[in-house]
């Protein structure tokens, strides 16, 4: 009696499952993937908007429109909150619909895993970011296959194989980075002719990091050619605890430190916390200089009169958000279609005070009030030619952007 | 005249502290100017008292048979609400709400165990993966409720608590620990029946240890001390930051070591001096690849092998012991064959 109890129990769970499984997959088809789909035809061939021969009318989206982005604003992280407000604001003002998915995780399946969705969604342009160039080759085929416009944000792309099969397709809109090695060489530079560094130890990213690897480039070169000496290094620290630990273990066995340059000051949550710390016990919080890429949260604490926290360059993030879905509401628009694919070069922002940080918080990553809004993205960079986003790339700051609030 | 000799206890001592002596001596051949200095010697010390109270959290556990790879992340949790709690309810507060969150999880995680009666291996990296998260969304929340104290990404520890990370205080707190451990360690009921079932699961079963309750236990007492692990910790690096992409996975293995060598030199020192040792051993290595400027990923090289060979060490012993024995029984025999 029991058997057959369960017998029908089990039957009945996997009728169900079936059941399930196609409610699961009947939307799915009947729902026009974006190669199937008018929308990406339209985005092939944009229809400018109509022009009056007198009156010259601002670029139009086409209707229905989709932008994917991916959502990172689950790590807390200010920077991907303000980013998204920015791009919730750009498809609010343009007409765009924004679609968005979070990571399942940070290796290459996840963010192939992530753009499948968004084309699935039926996207006709995704900003496209990954942590290394492993799966760009594979995301630009699922794009062209899907018709589905794209563009490579915060990355550059060093394989010149890769690079000359990403900048020949089609649906390839331009690709907007900036450059990592030269800005960690400046930081370098700067650590060593204002703050007379001359013993460096270096906390960095895990070597495979597209731009770990560059910065790194840019701190040998910048250490060879000012006479900075690079005491140590050590990657890939995953605790607060360790970056505490490494840098006991420098003190300890280099008295001769001036220097530290934290690669990826957000990549282990709380690096510059420990980094102080392990300063502060050792009594060297104003004998020893830090340099470090990556604005995080709290920093001001650490900066000032005693404290060793020198420099911070950043932002270039938020840029390359800002840049990668306005190209592609821009050629959605039909703007720039002759130029591309290009390349707008982003740059990171140097914060040097308390007063710097406070308004680059203000006025850059404020998780409330967009940077840029409503009509003053027809104002800076919306339907503005290539030439005119770069010019607004170079001349930005923390100061024009506290223009921008008015 | 009587010949004094040495009492056994100090002797074996001796012969235990040889390891990380040896260590720092080879070093010091290679990087005498960095290493031969009072400062790099505190901070060797220092470097090893945050992994040695997590080893002592661990090391329950572990001699029962149980892998608890759960406990970074348990520890960051634990870090986290403790550093909040510092800063309104000072010391006491800290302390009792890191002992009472770590051990309130390892409730879960040993409750869980218990229930499901399924590898711990699986349990606490399926709890690790959940408790990450957690960390994640107290650090994002904390941020928002308390923009001061939280940045979003990690919880800054109260300054007037820090003392408690740095020399003496460490120390003071290591040594208090160490003899809360060595009572529970040796003085009590369930960690010899840990002992015994981590020895022969069967025979302890057969005189009526009951393995699930003691196992849970386990989990338990671990759980105080991997709550005062916690504090230390936050107190240490005046921040408790979260990690994702089991990340914290990786704060394990420095204690776990530190356990295997304690329990390799059980047979010269007590249990929680062994696992000292041990973390001093790593935290020695550790420096040592700092200083020699080499890359950190020869760090993990070099432990690992430092651990095949400090386990292999017993059976090496074993083995020349053996042979000698069968050389001598050899000549024995032949000798005897002579004589006949």
């Amino acid at each position: 009696m029991m058997k057959k109890f369960v017998a029908v129990l089990l039957s009945m769970i996997m009728v169900l499952g079936l059941l399930t499984g196609c409610g699961n997959t009947a939307p799915a088809s009947s729902t026009p993937t974006p190669a199937s789909n008018a929308e990406p035809t339209q985005n092939n061939d944009p229809a400018p908007a109509p022009q009056e021969a007198d009156t010259p009318a601002a670029p139009a989206l086409p209707e229905g429109y989709k932008l994917g982005v991916i959502d990172w604003s689950a790590l807390g992280l200010p920077l991907y909150v303000a980013a998204l407000g920015m791009e919730k604001d750009l498809c609010a003002t343009t007409g765009a619909e924004l679609v968005t998915t979070t990571l399942s995780g940070y290796d290459d399946a996840a963010f192939m895993a992530a753009y499948e969705y968004l084309i699935d969604q039926g996207c006709n342009g995704c900003v496209v970011t990954t942590f290394s160039e492993g799966p760009i080759s594979l995301i630009a085929d699922m794009m062209e296959e899907a018709g589905v416009d794209w563009f490579l944000a915060n990355r550059q792309i060093s394989d010149p194989d890769l690079k000359a099969k990403v900048f020949g397709m089609d649906h390839f809109v331009g690709n907007c980075f900036c450059s990592e090695e030269d800005n960690a060489y400046d930081m370098v530079r700067q650590l060593h002719e204002k703050y007379g560094v001359k013993n460096l130890a270096v906390l960095g990213l895990t070597q495979g990091d597209l731009n770990g690897d560059l910065r790194d480039k840019g701190i040998a070169r910048a250490c060879e050619e000012f006479g900075v000496t690079l005491l140590t290094e050590t990657r890939g620290i995953k605790t607060v605890d360790d970056v505490t630990n490494s840098v006991e273990g420098i003190i300890a066995s280099y008295p001769e430190l001036d220097g530290i340059f934290i690669v990826g000051g957000t990549v282990t949550n709380g690096a510059l916390a420990g980094a102080a710390q392990a300063l502060a016990n050792h009594g060297m919080s104003d004998k020893v200089s830090i340099a470090m890429i990556d604005i995080a949260g709290g920093m001001s604490a650490y900066m000032g009169e005693g404290q060793p926290l020198k420099l911070v360059a950043g932002g270039n993030t938020i840029m390359d958000v800002l840049f990668a879905t306005t190209s592609l509401i821009n050629h959605a628009m039909g703007v720039n279609v002759d130029a591309e694919p290009y390349v707008i070069g982003t740059h990171m922002m140097n914060i040097f005070s308390i007063e710097d940080a406070n308004d680059y918080d203000e006025y850059i990553e404020n998780t409330s009030i967009p940077m840029i809004a409503g009509e003053k993205w027809f104002e800076t960079i919306v339907g503005k030619t290539v030439d005119e986003i770069q010019a607004f790339s170079d001349n930005f700051s923390i100061a024009y952007a506290k223009s921008l609030r008015g | 005249m009587k010949n004094k000799q040495l009492p056994p206890s100090i002797l074996n001592a001796g012969k235990a502290f040889l390891i990380p002596i040896a260590l720092y001596f080879v070093l010091l051949l290679l990087i005498r100017e960095r290493i031969g200095n009072w400062n790099s010697i505190v901070t060797m010390l220092v470097l090893s008292v945050v992994p040695t109270i997590t080893a002592y959290g661990l090391s329950f556990g572990f001699v029962s048979g149980i892998m608890d790879f759960s406990i970074g992340s348990l520890m960051i949790i634990a870090g986290v609400c403790s550093s909040l709690a510092g800063h309104y309810f000072g010391l006491p507060g800290m302390l009792i709400t890191a002992i009472v969150v770590a051990v309130f999880l390892e409730l879960i995680v040993g409750g869980l165990f218990a229930l499901l009666k399924i590898p711990s291996l699986v349990i606490t990296v399926g709890t690790l993966m959940v408790f990450e998260i957690i960390g994640v969304r107290l650090c994002v929340i904390f941020g928002e409720l308390f923009p001061q104290i939280s940045t979003g990404q990690y919880v800054k520890t109260a300054e007037n608590l820090t003392f408690l990370g740095a020399p003496p205080w460490n120390f003071v707190v290591l040594i208090l620990v160490a003899i809360a451990y060595r009572i529970v360690y040796y003085r009590t009921k369930f960690a010899t029946q840990a002992r015994m079932i981590g020895s022969d699961e069967l025979i302890a079963k057969n005189i009526g240890i009951k393995p699930l309750n003691v196992k849970f236990a386990t989990f338990l007492v671990g759980g105080f001390f991997l709550g005062i692990a916690a504090m230390v910790s936050a107190c240490y690096s005046s921040a408790v930051g979260y990690k994702r992409e089991l990340a914290s996975l990786t704060m394990v293995f420095k204690p776990m070591m530190a356990v295997i060598i304690g329990m390799s030199l059980e047979r010269f020192v007590k249990m929680h001096v062994g696992i000292f040792i041990g973390s001093l051993c790593i935290s020695i290595i550790f420096t040592g690849i700092i200083a020699l400027g080499w890359p950190d990923s020869l760090q993990d090289i070099i432990l690992g092998i430092f651990m095949i060979v400090v386990l292999a060490f017993p059976t090496i012993r074993k083995s020349i012991a053996d042979a000698s024995r069968r050389r001598n029984a050899r000549h024995l025999f032949e000798h005897q064959q002579e004589n006949a």
